[in-house]
């Protein structure tokens, strides 16, 4: 049974897959390389892992780019174990890019740089951190998605408890890793489950789908709702939300700026897989969900968790639990794509992802030098900033007004095609549940504006209470506008970014919709 | 019934008592050693499934490891927190009762649920009535090939869980 | 050698994957709680296996079982480090009590 024809096979296999799996390999180099510089320049030099570190990151930027180049349709590598396609490479590159921002942030965040137990190991946990986010998203396998899940998580919870030494921060921690534990087991007996049913883990062909149709839907249901539980926890969707207030604030703004945006958009892809094995190919845009319609449970979904993401964040008084509740709205409006599932709406998830991420880096940069120069954690305390941070100040309200869903911005771009996926979908299948969706989506978006625009109001309208002098870093300066460059960019001239996603989604939704 | 069957329902019994126990137990330590006895049975159950190399993992990580890194954790932690049951007011006491009676009964209704959809005869379509033994060289042969990829990425979950779990449990000096 | 039916595998898993919730719903103590999502893995190792060797061709259950191990091995590592780091803090393991982060 073991013969050596097979083996050499599936060796070969692998050996094959290693030119596709580059970034990754650095990343894990850079980590393993990394903790013995910590271990022996210790003493000398403190700043020497940090730099290793970035320069590692920007190792694996030049191989993710260069990716896009060997990589034109889909791939399975190691086995059928992961699959590498045009639009996974584009997740890859907002990993890095979340990375090498929260990596400069952080260098010179407060909370970080005098962190009384040193700041070498936060640095070596970013480079495994964007291998599990990889792995994530390019998971075709129950058992990688699980294990890119844990890594993950995992690695949030390192990145959490960062600073335990601090109450807030031990206690955000413990809420964030306990309940992580509790759901991926949940998402384990889930996954049991649908082994049982089907017989395989592999989400590759179509054995797992036509064994599932062979089951009775209540018991698929049931396997595929705990599933779920573990996915809605990553994306942070509604029942699952409530740690996420208390971690953000709980946390230095850098940390969460990567963790309120990678680890997110990689939970999204992976949703995104998982959903795509359920839904059979047709020749319209119009789904089939075989066993157990579970479209209007994520509609439910999606709609609870933008209205309760954004009437909580009416009511905070501070900043950061603000954005947190923003962030939990944003995952609804997120999820209306993924329910459609079309040629047209997953370009409109990634165009959205991309410009989430870019918005979310963004705020929370401003959030935490505002923190950082003024001691600015309160709403309160925004009183008057703007006169002595003019520049910055312009940012913020461009900022804001993306995350509102304004235009020019490119938030506003990122609703529209959302909104526009949504409403060709349903005047397809005329799923009432769909209309409800979209004017869910649109009423949150009025009820959003009322929230974000009060930090201007705030910041503009306000007298100061106090004189302060502070000095911008030009390192802030600089990626503050290449950032809101990028959000304009992205409003003012869609197209091309547009044609730019759909070009690399199209492959993947073309196999489907054949 | 033979002996064979005899062992299973003795280690199933155990297993679902001692779980049962180290729940409820108002004793910390007296719950993590119960917990050892069922980690036990679980790896008894195991070898029911001819799953013998994960029988092994089981026993070597959970006893041997997830154990004795709960009892270390309790260790260093201080005595009183061993105590679980500390002196409480009436209402805390009735608000505790609610409470466990609140999850006692979802987690009986969650085994009803489960219950039900253990006995359906949905199962049958797919699972195949005969058992086969899995040779361990098959194990070791699959770790090597098929599973090659998520076998490497473990290898850097665990070094990563390991640094971080050290740097965070770790004391700040105080000369800095 | 006589077989044990498949539901008797997969009902005390659900049993044990009961009393691991139980455990987590009451919030008594944060390494009970621990203990009791330990205890929910272990009902899907469990499965994992039952359902494994019902199924005649890949044995992937087994192997998924051993991923899982390790898995929540080290996230209980890490988990325990942070409850460590909470005593520490605030005296106490009881959830109820460590409470400041509100609205």
């Amino acid at each position: 049974m073991m013969n050596n024809l097979n083996a050499t096979v599936l060796l070969e296999q692998i050996t094959g897959s290693l030119p596709y799996f580059l970034p990754e390999i650095v990343c894990s180099l850079v980590f393993i390389v990394a903790i013995f510089i910590d271990l022996f320049t210790r003493k000398q030099s403190r700043s020497l892992v940090p730099f290793f570190v970035f320069a590692g990151l920007l190792l694996a930027l030049f191989f993710t780019l260069d990716q896009f180049r060997m990589v034109k349709e889909e791939i399975w590598l190691f086995n059928g174990m992961i699959r590498l396609s045009p639009a996974g490479i584009i997740y890859k590159l907002l990993f890095l890019l979340a990375a090498m921002v929260t990596h400069i942030l952080s260098i010179r965040s407060k909370a970080i740089r005098l962190a009384p137990k040193g700041y070498a190991e936060f640095f070596i946990m970013l480079p495994v951190f964007i291998v599990g986010l990889n792995i994530m998203s390019m998971s075709s396998h129950l058992l990688m998605i699980f294990l890119g899940m844990e890594m993950v998580s995992i690695a949030s919870y390192i990145l959490v408890a960062y600073m335990a030494e601090q109450p807030r921060s031990a206690e955000a921690a413990v809420k964030y890793a306990l309940f992580g534990a509790l759901s991926s087991a949940v998402m384990l007996y889930g996954i049991s489950l649908l082994y049982g049913l089907t017989g395989t883990l592999s989400l590759q062909g179509s054995t797992f789908l036509a064994n599932l149709s062979k089951a009775p839907e209540y018991i698929s249901a049931l396997a595929i709702l705990m599933v779920l539980a573990g996915f809605l926890y990553k994306i942070s969707a509604v029942p699952f939300h409530f740690y996420v207030p208390d971690v953000y604030e709980g946390t230095p703004a850098p940390v969460i700026a990567f963790l309120s945006t990678a680890p997110k958009a990689a939970g999204f892809a992976v949703l995104f897989t998982f959903i795509g094995v359920f839904t059979l190919p047709m020749e319209s845009y119009h789904l089939v969900w075989p066993k157990f319609n579970w479209e209007n449970i994520l509609v439910f979904i999606s709609i609870c968790t933008m209205t309760l993401g954004n009437l909580s964040a009416l009511a905070q008084k501070n900043v950061k639990r603000m954005m947190a509740y923003s962030s939990i709205a944003h995952t609804g409006f997120m999820m209306m794509p993924l329910l459609v599932f079309s040629e047209m709406s997953a370009a409109s998830l990634v165009f959205y992802i991309v410009v989430y991420v870019l918005m979310n880096l963004a705020i929370f940069l401003l959030v935490g030098h505002m923190e950082d120069a003024y001691g600015a954690t309160e709403l309160e305390s925004y009183k008057g900033l703007a006169a002595f941070n003019p520049l910055l100040s312009v940012c913020m309200v461009i900022v804001l007004a993306s995350l509102v869903g304004l235009p020019p911005t490119g938030g506003f771009t990122g609703k529209f095609l959302v909104f526009s996926s949504v409403l060709e979908a349903y005047r397809i299948s005329h799923n009432p549940w769909l209309l409800y969706l979209l004017v869910a989506a649109v009423l949150n978006t009025v009820i959003a504006l009322f929230f974000y625009l009060r930090l201007p109001l705030y910041m503009y309208f306000r007298k100061a209470e106090k004189i302060y002098t502070s000095k911008t870093p030009l390192y802030l300066l600089v990626i503050m506008c290449l950032l809101v460059a990028g959000i304009l960019m992205a409003g003012v001239f869609p197209s091309e970014l547009v044609k730019w996603i759909s070009a690399h989604t199209a492959e993947t939704a073309q196999i489907r919709f054949k | 019934m033979s002996v064979y069957t005899l062992i299973f329902y003795f280690f199933g019994l155990m297993m679902l008592a001692s779980a049962l126990y180290a729940v409820i137990s108002t004793n910390l330590v007296r719950s993590v050693f119960s917990l050892f006895l069922t980690f036990f049975s679980v790896a008894g159950i195991l070898v029911f499934t001819r799953a013998d190399y994960l029988a092994i993992s089981q026993l070597m990580i959970y006893v041997g490891g997830i154990l004795v890194v709960l009892l270390f954790g309790i260790m260093l932690s201080d005595k009183n927190v061993l105590e679980l049951v500390g002196r409480k007011g009436r209402k805390a006491i009735a608000a505790s009762v609610l409470n466990r009676v609140l999850g006692a009964g979802l987690a009986l209704l969650l085994f009803a649920v489960l219950a039900c959809v253990f006995l359906d005869d949905g199962w049958k379509s797919v699972v195949s009535e005969s058992q086969q033994a899995e040779p361990i060289q098959s194990t070791g042969f699959m770790m090597m090939t098929t599973y090659l990829l998520p076998f490497e990425m473990i290898s850097l979950l665990l070094l990563m869980a390991l640094i971080g779990a050290a740097y965070i449990a770790r004391k700040p000096k105080h000369n800095r | 050698m006589s077989t044990i039916p498949l539901e008797h595998f997969l009902l005390m898993s659900a049993a044990l994957f009961c009393i691991g919730l139980y455990a987590v719903l009451t919030r008594r103590n944060l390494v009970i709680m621990l203990i009791g999502i330990e205890l929910m893995v272990n009902a899907g190792v469990i499965n994992l296996a039952a359902f494994g060797a019902f199924e005649t061709s890949h044995h992937e259950g087994q192997m998924m079982g051993i991923f899982a191990i390790v898995l929540s091995a080290a996230s209980v590592a890490v988990a325990l480090a942070i409850i460590l780091k909470v005593y520490q803090q605030f005296n106490t393991i009881e959830p109820g009590k460590i409470d400041t982060l509100r609205n």
